[in-house]
């Protein structure tokens, strides 16, 4: 249960959280079509054409929305990735 | 519901400039190190199991667990909505240490409560003289180390030019960094601006 805390110090603990909120703010503004995907990918625990079933696009929308949802939060996220 | 990641080369295929394979690929390990939002999207709750039969056992027990969950929010917010009013009458804050940030023309003080037994730290947040801001963007209190912002103690709106109180709890021992910056969250591009820094 608490195996986030087994060795990170507080000071690493804090990074983390920082960055997790940072992530998890940057998802929330990108476009819902493609929020929705990552968040199916990542948490949902489904591949891409599980996700193109449940969304009911193509594999290759899923796919492309998935790069370009990606790609927004490189961009948004510039100062955490260097 | 299963937590798996996905294969990174799953999700943008082979094509891609290395350059930006790479700064994709960071972003990757990034969203499976942060995990999902303290709240749990929608459609989340709709993704199929992969025990299909379940299901119309499952459903009776989702309204169930669904109402009962509804009968507890309603009891919580009742308890807080009555601790909260009598609690704002009676008790004025009880700060240990206050940090203030700003200038003449606009400041904020930041009171910091004790500790409890949780390991919680309760903060009361008074500013004036801020402007308000455009519907979308926000202020940011964060705790910095070397005046860099490391976590956020809260957000708020000011509406009016009216001195604001807004408390907040954080889950941080805040003896462990060296200052408060606020912010400015500007919705158009998506970034902090630093208004004021302190440190302690």
């Amino acid at each position: 249960m608490d195996e986030a805390s087994s060795d990170a110090g507080p000071d690493e603990r804090a990074e983390t959280s920082w960055t997790a909120w940072r992530i998890h703010r940057a998802l929330a503004e990108l476009p819902e079509q493609e929020r929705k995907l990552i968040e199916l990918a990542y948490w949902g625990g489904l591949s891409q054409s599980e996700i193109a079933d449940f969304v009911g696009i193509p594999l290759g929308t899923v796919k492309t929305r998935t790069r370009s949802a990606l790609s927004r939060l490189a961009d948004a996220l510039e100062g955490e990735l260097s | 519901m299963s937590s798996r990641p996905p294969e990174f080369g799953d999700l943008v295929g082979d094509d891609l400039p290395a350059e930006e394979r790479e700064r994709l690929e960071r972003v990757h390990e990034m969203l499976i190190a942060a995990g999902p939002p303290p709240e749990l999207p929608p459609e989340l709750a709709e993704v199929p199991t992969n025990r299909p039969a379940a299901e119309p056992i499952g459903l009776p027990r989702r309204r169930a667990g669904a109402a009962l969950a509804l009968a507890a929010a309603i009891a919580l917010i009742a308890f807080l909505g009555g601790f909260i009013a009598g609690h704002s009458k009676s008790s004025p804050f009880e700060s240990v240490r206050s940090v203030k940030l700003g200038n003449r023309q606009a400041s904020a003080v930041v009171k910091i409560g004790p500790t409890d037994t949780n390991g919680n730290t309760p903060m009361q947040v008074k500013v004036k003289g801020l402007p308000p801001l455009p519907p979308d963007d926000y202020y940011v209190l964060f705790m910095t180390k070397g005046g860099k912002p490391v976590v956020e103690c809260g957000t708020f709106h000011v509406r009016t030019r009216e001195p604001v109180t807004v408390p907040f709890t954080v889950a941080y021992d805040p003896s462990k960094f060296d200052g408060f910056q606020l912010a400015r969250w500007r919705h158009a591009d998506h970034k902090d601006v630093p208004l004021f820094n302190a440190q302690t």
